[in-house]
């Protein structure tokens, strides 16, 4: 057990390193640099503000100085937004994020893996059908798409819900449905398979042999094992949901971290675009991490090599 | 035994015809191929699916070459235009008016002629003067807009003095009036709503005809689809390939790398490339298929793995055979279905990715168009012109749904092993 856990870490330690480099070497092909775009600058202020920078040293001096910042939890500053670091930006858009984030994923697990369950239980009667058909959609209509149609209805049309920014609990109503629906969708579909194919086993024949009640054989026999699967889906499922979906806080108008990630590509905010990538994927390669660590106390019979 | 010899002429005469025939195999002989043919028509949901695929890239190919207008032409009098318009009719001459309250003068059918001329362009009073073979008439905006400054002001005060009702000035506005159109100081009513014969699914915000735009996108979000989706396969079979054949140590390193890389939010990096390659069809292809082969490798390395242990591998290594001929002729083939399958999956990933890279504004740039660039043109005005945000996002939906049921139907064919 030990073994896989040190052997997990170290693979996430490589994970992340890798994509440090790549995000590094990604950022430095763009053609130019941050100060070649509009005004030309005089001789002696690009000079200073490339030392400044430390951009006027090796290239791979300024990747030993990234390396080491990124290390030490700083991101450096954005280029557009002056006097700003990222680590300020980011510390004050993650907080809406993560509210919608977390709201979403409890969304998501209780209302998927209820719906999993029962479909699997009245698999083929009409409860059953019309979930498949929900969730067939909710994994085929894009998100922007679901999100537009849901400010159209029910604030266009309705005036239930306010359209912009992030004020009131009505105000999260719609992110946090649009951000879930695509993995309510993947999570009632698991939940369903998963059920049906653990309620084929001889354990549960057994169980019901025994005499159990059907409640007790769900519950006790059938639930605990089948929501394994489920689990291991849920680690990088809330992570991403979390780190906020792109374009649902573009529509709804919420300053959170996926809508600041889309700003500052518009605004082609290289060290920004830089330092939320980075943040994005060690964000989601350590609560992958944590997952299968949980995953492996869970369940015992997992392989640990 | 000599007596069981012997023969008798009963022996020689001819079976019955059913006797004859009960050995033979009655069904014809089907390939793997016609089989899961036979599997896949039986699939009334996979063939509808099927269909409308066929429909929709015929329509995104064809109809573009024959159709009179093209993805940029533009008339910037008829903008945002939708689908059925209000018309109004004065002695005989018909006209509609749009949403910045201009009229424009339409046949009785519904198609755009021009921009009526404007006479006085009244902005003291918020109204338009127009004249109609010598009749005056006004479009009056100025209730709606006053009624708005009115809640406004009072909204303003409202801070400072909480004793102010807001009630009654909202009131006052939501039944404003926005416009109206008077013909010599009486109010008149639109006679008849009409399609527009014009553009059949309206304008954009530039005057661009919107079918054709949606059709011209489905072209960009197909194309992308599609080579992403080839590209994909051909980096995974190969990758894949030669991981699970040569084994070993290469397998271990090879295998490991795609973990590493799967365990990066891809999605991510395909922004990084894009930003670093600029907008354009040819970025999205390229960002897409340097990160999604993933999944294809893992597959085809499974299938290599599990086949070429098998005899006929073997008999053609004794045969000779080389490892390319082994590869191409003998494994590629006997794996067919498994990559069919994830390859058509990829398509409706591909064309999803597109949508939503061209949403955030890193997608294809004007005057092209795609299928998420529309939705993102359309995106600030969609409370105002619905139908320029619903008919990309319909296209959109519609395909990915059909790709998909149809992947499902083709996984059920070809693999029924993993039918769930």
């Amino acid at each position: 057990m030990a073994k896989y856990i040190v052997k997990r870490i170290f693979s996430a330690i490589i994970t992340i390193w890798f994509i440090l480099t790549l995000t590094f070497i990604l950022m430095n092909s763009i053609p130019g640099d941050p100060f070649s775009h509009g005004k030309a600058l005089q001789p002696e202020v690009e000079a200073a503000v490339k030392a400044k920078y430390g951009l006027d040293k090796p290239l791979f001096e300024q990747y030993l100085t990234y390396l080491k910042n990124y290390m030490h939890g700083d991101f450096g500053v954005s280029f557009k937004k002056i006097g700003l670091t990222t680590n300020q930006i980011i510390g004050d858009g993650f907080p809406y994020s993560l509210k919608i984030g977390a709201w979403s994923s409890l969304f998501v697990i209780v209302v998927g893996i209820s719906f999993g369950i029962l479909s699997a239980l009245k698999q083929n009667k009409i409860p059953d059908r019309i979930m498949m058909v929900v969730s067939t959609l909710g994994s085929t209509i894009p998100s922007f798409v679901f999100a537009t149609l849901f400010l159209y209805v029910f604030n266009g049309k309705l005036g239930w819900v306010p359209a912009f920014g992030a004020g009131t609990w009505k105000h999260y109503i719609g992110p946090v449905l649009c951000i879930g629906m695509f993995s309510l969708a993947y999570v009632t579909r698991l939940t369903r398979t998963s059920v049906l194919d653990v309620l084929q086993q001889d354990y549960i024949r057994t169980a019901r042999a025994k005499g159990l009640s059907e409640r007790t054989v769900i519950v006790k026999h059938a639930l605990r094992n089948a929501l394994i699967p489920v689990v291991t889906y849920l680690g990088p499922m809330i992570a991403g949901l979390i780190t906020g979906s792109f374009v649902v806080e573009k529509v709804f108008g919420i300053a959170g971290i996926g809508s600041l990630f889309t700003t500052s590509i518009t605004n082609r905010d290289y060290t920004l675009i830089m330092g939320i990538t980075v943040f994005f994927g060690i964000f989601i390669v350590i609560s992958t991490l944590l997952v299968d660590i949980l995953y492996a106390f869970i369940d015992p019979r997992i392989k640990y090599d | 035994m000599e007596n069981n010899l012997k023969m008798s002429p009963d022996m020689w005469t001819p079976l019955e015809k059913e006797e004859k025939d009960a050995e033979k195999v009655s069904r014809q002989s089907l390939t793997f191929w016609q089989d899961a043919a036979r599997r896949l028509k039986q699939n009334k949901v996979a063939i509808v699916s099927l269909i409308v695929i066929i429909i929709i890239i015929l329509a995104c190919v064809f109809v573009p070459m024959f159709y009179p207008l093209t993805y940029e032409d533009q008339v910037l009098d008829f903008a945002n235009i939708g689908l059925t318009m209000d018309v109004y009719e004065i002695d005989g001459s018909y006209f509609y008016m749009n949403g910045e309250y201009y009229l424009i003068d339409v046949t009785p059918d519904g198609t755009l002629l021009q921009k009526h001329p404007i006479v006085k362009d009244d902005a003291e009073n918020k109204r338009y003067v127009y004249d109609f073979n010598g009749k005056e008439v006004i479009v009056d905006y100025s209730p709606y807009f006053n009624a708005k400054q009115e809640y406004i002001k009072l909204e303003r005060h409202s801070k400072k003095d909480s004793a102010i009702d807001l009630t009654e000035a909202k009131f006052n506005l939501d039944n404003a009036k926005k416009v109206e159109i008077r013909l010599e100081g009486q109010e008149i009513h639109p006679v008849d709503n009409v399609r527009n014969k014009t553009y059949i699914m309206g304008t954009d915000n530039l005057g661009r005809d919107l079918f054709i735009r949606v059709l011209h996108g489905g072209r960009i979000s197909l194309i992308v689809g599609f080579v992403a989706a080839f590209v994909n396969f051909i980096i995974g079979v190969l990758y894949g390939g030669i991981a699970g054949y040569v084994g070993g140590r290469t397998d271990n390193i090879m295998m490991r790398i795609v973990d590493i890389i799967s365990a990066i939010p891809t999605l991510l990096y395909v922004i990084l490339l894009m930003v670093i390659m600029g907008n354009g069809m040819m970025p999205i292809i390229v960002a897409l298929s340097i990160t999604y082969w993933l999944s294809m490798a893992r597959i085809v390395r499974a299938q290599v793995l599990g086949l070429k242990d098998q005899e006929f591998v073997l008999a053609a290594q004794s045969l000779g055979a080389t490892t390319n001929r082994i590869m191409f002729r003998h494994l590629i083939p006997n794996m067919m279905g498994p990559i069919m399958v994830s390859a058509t999956m990829q398509i409706p990933d591909a064309i999803f990715t597109e949508a939503f890279l061209s949403f955030v504004g890193l997608g294809v740039s004007a005057p092209q168009a795609s299928w998420g660039s529309l939705c993102n043109d359309a995106l600030l005005t969609y409370m105002m012109y619905p139908y320029q945000l619903f008919i990309p996002a319909l296209a959109i939906s519609i395909t990915i749904l059909a790709f998909n049921l149809f992947s499902d139907g083709l996984r059920d064919a070809l693999d029924p092993k993993q039918r769930k």
